[in-house]
């Protein structure tokens, strides 16, 4: 039987040349080690993950896994101290972002203002803390934070408020970690936004000057949107820095007082290690993995754009 | 230290000092590369100089060390002959069949030598390494949390070493109204929940009822939260934040004149070069309302179900845990506190520990935190509710009838 319908015109396709062909197999070749090794490194281990968060199971005893399905997830969003933990890892996120970046580009802003000698001084100077290990930075921040014998209480009772509550209060005990990583992570926004700044040619700020734009004018039509996909990537890596926090809070507070600065990553750990269920803190990780990308996707995808995209 | 007397346990007697003995036994022990491991390695030394026991000694870090040890376990590869075991893996290690009956060996004089003595452990210890009348692990190490304080201060003040819970509220509320206090390892952790298991027993009650089911709104332990929330208003500014090494540290430099710490910090407090108040401190109890008690954080030898050699892994557990290796221990490291009664008031080392009696005194009834296989789910609960309540001024009853009314049906 033969069809009525006449033939659709199929898309002409250019037929490659041996050579094109050659080329392409040399491309696979080479492209497939790294290909590999990312799958390996980064896709295994996600989907080991994966599958582990649907089987309950304790460390050293595997072979005594019990699938659950979803129940481990269910079991997350069912624990008040998981979404706690949950809501403190965004309140912590979104705080610690917007101080770090309004300081950092703030600073980064003002040292381009300096001459270049002082600015690089300072610069340097500034850029100190960024070398230091969270964890050894949580140990420092916990001695200045002792009421006894601490820093800050020292400089607060100055003032009169030495009866901050610091780290043994709940109402204040994640502010105090949020300080703690501005202190830690500012340095490394203003290096990286210093960098962005001097990409931006010095002919736009003269015809700002000459058409009378004042500082706040200048800042907000030629420096900052000249130095967005700078502050792009500066959001995605301190955003996903600050969403995954575990050593800062773990070296300074463990989570307490009563779990007012339990973060997802602490959680996580705790289900781990101190709890013993595996199964259930590999849905927890997997769960912070999907935070981070609810929250960061967009940005990541629009980061990789170009301009005529 | 001289090992005369101890070849009772070797494989080989040492009859000859000139001899080297030969045997062709090899065993491998799995350790925590944690405190004391150096010394434990001089010792393991010494046995195979004077037995001719090849050991082969793997310590490895705390964190993979519970994995390693059931993964050689549960697969009977043999390659462990004898396991460090804290108190907190006994159950699970003895319910899966990994640890060898150790009851019968420790009635045998060939294995454990004329004077090994049996009767000198810490009853306590015992218990703690004892499944339905059969012992799975020999207890060696211990760690529990004591009151510290200044004894010139104490006295100038008017006060002798609190013992129970109005004495220590006493002094602490005296200390407090002088401007500091008492130092307390009050954060979020598991610090607070030992201090808890301590004053229940002092209170002559526990977490479980006498069927083992969970009996957190007992008004004993109600009494037991209300007298740490009221020690709390008096603790030192910072205490609701502070863990063991904080607490140490503010009694090392003199700041507190009192307060809560653990075993495995003291040699700091008495060192001269480090500390303030060396040889000034005094050690007793945690204050009891009814009887004085302690926390056994043990550590202990067991011999694997699998090994290829386990009446000689025996002897040398039994070595390790005789008076002698135990006061060497205690000589190199006088924060190794052993479960040997006699050597809490051995004068060698209490010139040292001056700590030893007070622990006596404390594991004359020694207790462990709940070491169920859900413990972790109570003693988190635990320490988050306690932080609460010494943090936040929440009520205590109400803290642990929430956390019994959660946590009821797992237990």
């Amino acid at each position: 039987m033969t069809s009525s319908t006449p033939a659709m015109p199929l898309p002409t396709r250019r037929r490659m040349s041996s050579y094109a062909r050659k080329d392409l197999r040399i491309a696979v070749f080479l492209i497939l080690p790294a290909a590999l090794a990312i799958f390996i490194v980064m896709i295994v281990p996600l989907g080991f993950a994966l599958v582990a968060s649907t089987f309950q199971y304790s460390l050293g005893q595997e072979d005594k896994a019990v699938f659950v399905f979803l129940d481990n997830y269910a079991k997350f969003f069912a624990d008040p101290v998981a979404l706690r933990s949950l809501l403190n890892t965004v309140i912590f996120t979104v705080l610690s972002l917007a101080l770090c970046m309004t300081i950092g580009v703030g600073i980064s802003v003002l040292l381009k203002s300096l001459a270049p000698r002082t600015g690089n001084v300072f610069r340097a100077i500034f850029a100190m803390p960024v070398l230091i290990s969270p964890i050894i930075v949580s140990l420092i921040w916990r001695y200045m934070y002792d009421p006894t014998y601490g820093l800050i209480y020292y400089v607060l009772g100055l003032v009169g408020l030495q009866d901050f509550g610091g780290l043994t209060d709940s109402a204040t005990a994640l502010f105090s970690i949020v300080v703690t990583d501005v202190w830690h992570a500012v340095p490394f926004i203003i290096l990286v936004s210093s960098a962005g700044l001097t990409v931006i040619p010095e002919e736009l700020y003269e015809a700002a000057r000459i058409d009378g734009a004042g500082a706040a004018r200048t800042l907000f039509s030629v420096t900052l949107p000249l130095l967005v996909k700078t502050l792009v990537v500066l959001i995605l890596i301190r955003g996903t820095d600050a969403f995954r926090v575990f050593d800062l809070i773990y070296g300074l507070t463990g989570g307490g007082p009563a779990n007012s600065t339990s973060s997802l990553s602490i959680y996580a750990y705790k289900q781990a290690y101190e709890n013993n269920q595996m199964g259930f803190a590999m849905a927890v990780a997997v769960i912070t993995l999907i935070g981070l990308v609810i929250l960061f996707g967009p940005l990541m995808r629009n980061s990789a754009r170009g301009r005529d995209d | 230290m001289a090992l005369t007397g101890l070849t009772a346990c070797s494989s080989t007697p040492n009859d000859s000092s000139t001899e080297a003995p030969q045997s062709d036994v090899t065993l491998t022990v799995s350790r925590w590369a944690g405190p004391q491991a150096d010394a434990q390695q001089k010792l393991l030394d010494e046995y195979s100089a004077e037995t001719g026991v090849t050991i082969r000694f793997d310590a490895i870090d705390y964190g993979q060390l519970k994995q390693k040890q059931t993964l050689n376990m549960s697969t009977k590869t043999g390659e462990y002959d004898l396991v460090y075991v804290p108190e907190a893996w006994v159950g699970e290690y003895t319910d899966a069949g990994y640890l060898a009956d150790l009851t019968d060996y420790v009635k045998d004089e060939s294995l454990t030598g004329a004077d090994w003595d049996y009767a000198d452990f810490n009853k306590s210890g015992i218990d703690v390494y004892t499944r339905d009348d059969a012992l799975y692990a020999l207890p060696y190490f211990v760690q529990t949390p004591l009151v510290v304080f200044d004894k010139d201060v104490l006295k100038k003040a008017g006060f002798e070493a609190p013992k129970t819970w109005d004495d220590i509220l006493e002094v602490a509320k005296y200390f407090k109204e002088q401007g500091t206090g008492i130092a307390l390892p009050y954060r979020q952790g598991s610090a607070i929940v030992n201090i808890m298991a301590v004053l229940l027993a002092g209170n002559e009650t526990d977490f479980f009822d006498k069927d083992g089911a969970l009996d957190l709104t007992n008004p004993k332990v109600v009494q037991a939260v209300d007298f740490i929330k009221e020690l709390g208003q008096y603790g030192l500014e910072g205490s609701n934040g502070w863990h063991w090494d904080e607490v140490n540290k503010a009694l090392q430099f003199g700041q507190a004149p009192i307060g809560i710490t653990t075993s495995g910090l003291f040699t700091a407090l008495e060192d001269a070069d480090e500390s303030n108040v060396a040889g000034k401190l005094g050690y007793a109890p945690i204050p009891y309302s009814k009887t004085p008690a302690g926390l056994l954080q043990t550590w202990g030898w067991g011999v694997t179900a699998d090994s290829k050699n386990p009446e000689e892994a025996f002897k040398l557990a039994a070595w390790l845990t005789s008076k002698t290796a135990q006061k060497e221990m205690g000589t190199i490291d006088p924060s190794f506190i052993s479960f040997r009664e006699s050597l809490y008031t051995d004068k060698d080392l209490t010139a040292n520990a001056p700590w030893l009696p007070a622990v006596q005194e404390a594991l004359a009834k020694g207790v462990t935190v709940p070491l169920q296989t859900n413990a972790p789910a109570l003693t988190d609960a635990l320490s988050v509710g306690l932080s609460g309540v010494v943090a936040n001024g929440e009520d205590p009853k109400t803290m642990l009838q929430g956390i019994q009314d959660t946590l009821v049906s797992q237990f």
